[in-house]
């Protein structure tokens, strides 16, 4: 079956002034199969959210793309701007962090979803109003037809987050694009918008990247799950795979360091040493080595650890890792 | 038990929101800290923890209240022996770039506290702050760093390093490691509770995440809307919950090894909840027992002890946590 979404070797570069590039990402490749859940996971300058950009098309200079992206077997960079466009307002879906900063406060929220819906097909105002009324009362925004001419303002975080899910679901879209859509949302507003964003991608089936630095809300939605760090991909795997028998050092040390509230408190909390590394000083070798505590002074160092497929749809980019027995842990420990 | 540090007694903060209305921010809260523990103070974004710490540092003026440090009432304390009181009371904000000034280096930033409060030279000021970067595990070398040479970690280090510069007795945590990322969080944990017990500090502790109040403190005290919803030791609070928002913050927990007891979504959207209401519970357009209750609307439940679970709980109906996703349970096949 070929996926909806194919990734291979995607690269990120930024120009700096003087010519250099940051490597922001760095050859990564996944796909997203239809109604599947994907987890991109990692902390800030991982290169998540710039590999959600460029799946939109929406990075220019200074950054550089290489690689490609297909769609339904269509390679979005072999487009034309128009028809780009087009596959935009139709075929992806796309809800960013801040509700706030994304939708347009002098725009009533039902003109927003009416321009959306106007804009991916040919149907009239009229019509266009009663899908965004009806789309309003699917977010679970009360009293739809009078709140679709309120203003953002006028609205809560949650709600605003609400409207957002309700523009990225208008216009009927394959994949849908959640860049931490509920990292500004207090908890209980958090885990009721994941909630509902649950129910209407089971209900569409759709398709959907979840971009997130929380392992906690992307192990609740996701199928799957991608690791990143340092702008590669350093592990993949069905989400139960990964949290219960995490293989890269990296993913065992952010699973560690979640806070749970069974963690024993009289110990200290296992933490990961150092700090996330810079973009302009990336480290030789394998990106995390100063960080890991299993690294050695040779391999570690020098070379960059390829991702080795490790058994369904699981794959680790660490070579300390023993995959000629399939056994899961160190050849050395 | 140790002495008693900080004494709130009866604290409000109203704001006028124009037709004479009135936002509670902070309703008749009261608590003590003692001297070495860490009290907790979780709740969502407009429960009041922050106006708290704001109105304990005197940065707002309270409605009405009084709160002790020691045996001095901060709140009647004059422009010079509050700038004395201050010395015992330091905080440690949020966001690590935003509380630094960037045009700042860190030894400006550190020396500053310093200089106001006390008689160092330029040398002995210079030895302290190699001292104190060196208590929150920072190198000497970063003395010389900018705000955006650093990673958001080695910030908030620096933050906490200015905050305990003058020794003070206690340390209001505001938020805290909500912005630092995840790998770091855990450092910046780890680091608070190991400074804890060498210079003997006393914590206010300020977190929407509950696992993270939990690790943190000795108590805790959950805010709803400018109140006390529920109060108690970690153990007592965390085996025996009973009241339902705290039930609902528990469910909100996005926890990667456990599945949710309850949906979240089966109460009301909380969007009403931005209406205060007036009278009665201002939990109870989101609560599954006590949304259609007569009680509940009328009278507001004030904090009273819960002989059951050794706690202070402000609840008509105070339930266990099975009894509340039970309840949730029949409310959603009710379809309401």
């Amino acid at each position: 079956m070929m996926p909806l979404l194919n990734v291979k070797n995607l690269k990120i570069d930024i120009e700096q002034s003087r010519g250099e590039l940051l490597h922001a990402v760095r050859d990564i490749s996944f796909t997203v199969n239809k109604g599947e859940k994907l987890g991109l996971v990692g902390e800030s300058g991982s290169g998540k959210s710039l590999t959600a950009l460029s799946i939109m098309r929406l990075l220019h200079s200074p950054y550089q793309i290489t690689g490609s992206v297909a769609l339904d077997g269509t390679d979005l960079y072999m487009l034309n701007d128009k028809e780009m466009a087009r596959v935009r307002a139709g075929q992806l879906g796309i809800i960013y962090q801040d509700p706030t900063s994304s939708l347009n406060p002098v725009f009533t929220v039902g003109e927003q979803i009416i321009e959306a819906i106007k804009l991916s097909e040919k149907v009239s105002h009229a019509e266009a109003r009663t899908r965004a009324i009806d789309l309003l009362t699917e977010v679970g925004v009360k009293d739809a037809k009078t709140r679709a001419d309120n203003y953002p303002h006028q609205f809560s975080g949650g709600m605003r987050q609400r409207v957002m899910i309700a523009m990225a679901i208008s216009t009927n879209p394959k994949l849908l694009i959640a860049d931490e859509p509920t990292t500004a949302l207090d908890v209980t507003t958090q885990a009721r918008v994941m909630e509902l964003l649950s129910r209407i991608v089971e209900q569409r089936g759709l398709a959907v990247i979840l971009i997130t630095h929380d392992l906690g809300v992307a192990s609740q939605f996701c199928d799957r799950l991608s690791v990143m760090y340092g702008g590669k991909i350093v592990e993949s795997g069905y989400i139960k795979d990964v949290i219960s028998k995490p293989l890269h050092p990296y993913t065992k040390a952010l699973i560690n360091s979640v806070c749970t509230v069974d963690l024993d408190v009289t110990k200290p909390m296992i933490a990961i040493g150092g700090q996330p590394p810079v973009l302009s000083n990336l480290p030789s070798g394998c990106t995390f080595h100063p960080r890991c505590p299993q690294a050695n002074t040779t391999t570690c160092v020098s070379t960059i650890p390829a991702l080795v497929t490790i058994g369904i749809e699981r794959s680790a980019a660490c070579d300390l890792i023993d995959t000629k027995s399939g056994s899961i842990g160190f050849s050395h420990v | 038990m140790s002495e008693i540090l900080m004494r709130v007694e009866n604290l409000a903060k109203h704001y006028d929101v124009g037709n004479k209305k009135k936002l509670k921010a902070v309703n008749d809260v009261s608590f003590n800290i003692h001297a070495g523990e860490t009290f907790g103070l979780v709740g969502e974004s407009g429960s009041g923890k922050s106006t708290i710490a704001k109105l304990i540092l005197r940065l707002e003026k309270p409605t009405a209240g009084k709160i002790f440090l020691g045996e001095t009432n901060l709140l009647e304390l004059k422009s010079k022996d509050l700038l004395k009181a201050r010395r015992d009371l330091q905080m440690v904000f949020q966001n690590p770039f935003d509380a630094l000034n960037r045009r700042k280096r860190v030894r400006d930033v550190i020396s500053l506290p310093l200089k106001v409060h006390t008689s160092l030279n330029e040398k002995e000021r210079e030895a302290r702050i190699i001292e104190l970067l060196g208590l929150v595990g920072l190198r000497p070398e970063i003395i010389e760093r900018f705000p955006h040479e650093m990673s958001g970690g080695q910030c908030q280090r620096v933050g906490i390093a200015r905050a305990i510069a003058l020794n003070p007795k206690m340390l209001i945590l505001d938020e805290s490691v909500s912005a630092v990322d995840v790998s770091i969080q855990a450092q910046i944990l780890n680091l608070l509770r190991e400074l804890q017990d060498k210079l003997h500090l006393t914590y206010l502790f300020i977190s929407h995440d509950l696992s993270i109040v939990r690790y943190m403190s000795h108590k805790i005290a959950v805010l709803y809307q400018g109140e006390i919803a529920e109060f108690g030791t970690r153990e007592n609070l965390f085996a025996n919950p009973v009241h339902p928002y705290t039930h609902t913050l528990m469910n909100s927990i996005p926890d990667p090894f456990h599945e949710k007891s309850g949906k979240v979504s089966e109460i009301g959207t909380g969007d009403e909840s931005i209406d205060k209401v007036s009278t009665g519970c201002s939990f109870r357009s989101r609560c599954a027992i006590g949304s259609q209750k007569e009680i509940c609307m009328s009278v507001n439940p004030g904090l009273t002890a819960n002989a059951s679970a050794h706690d202070l709980v402000a609840c008509h109906f105070p339930t266990t946590s099975s009894e509340y996703a039970q309840a949730l349970k029949s409310l959603s096949q009710s379809g309401g």
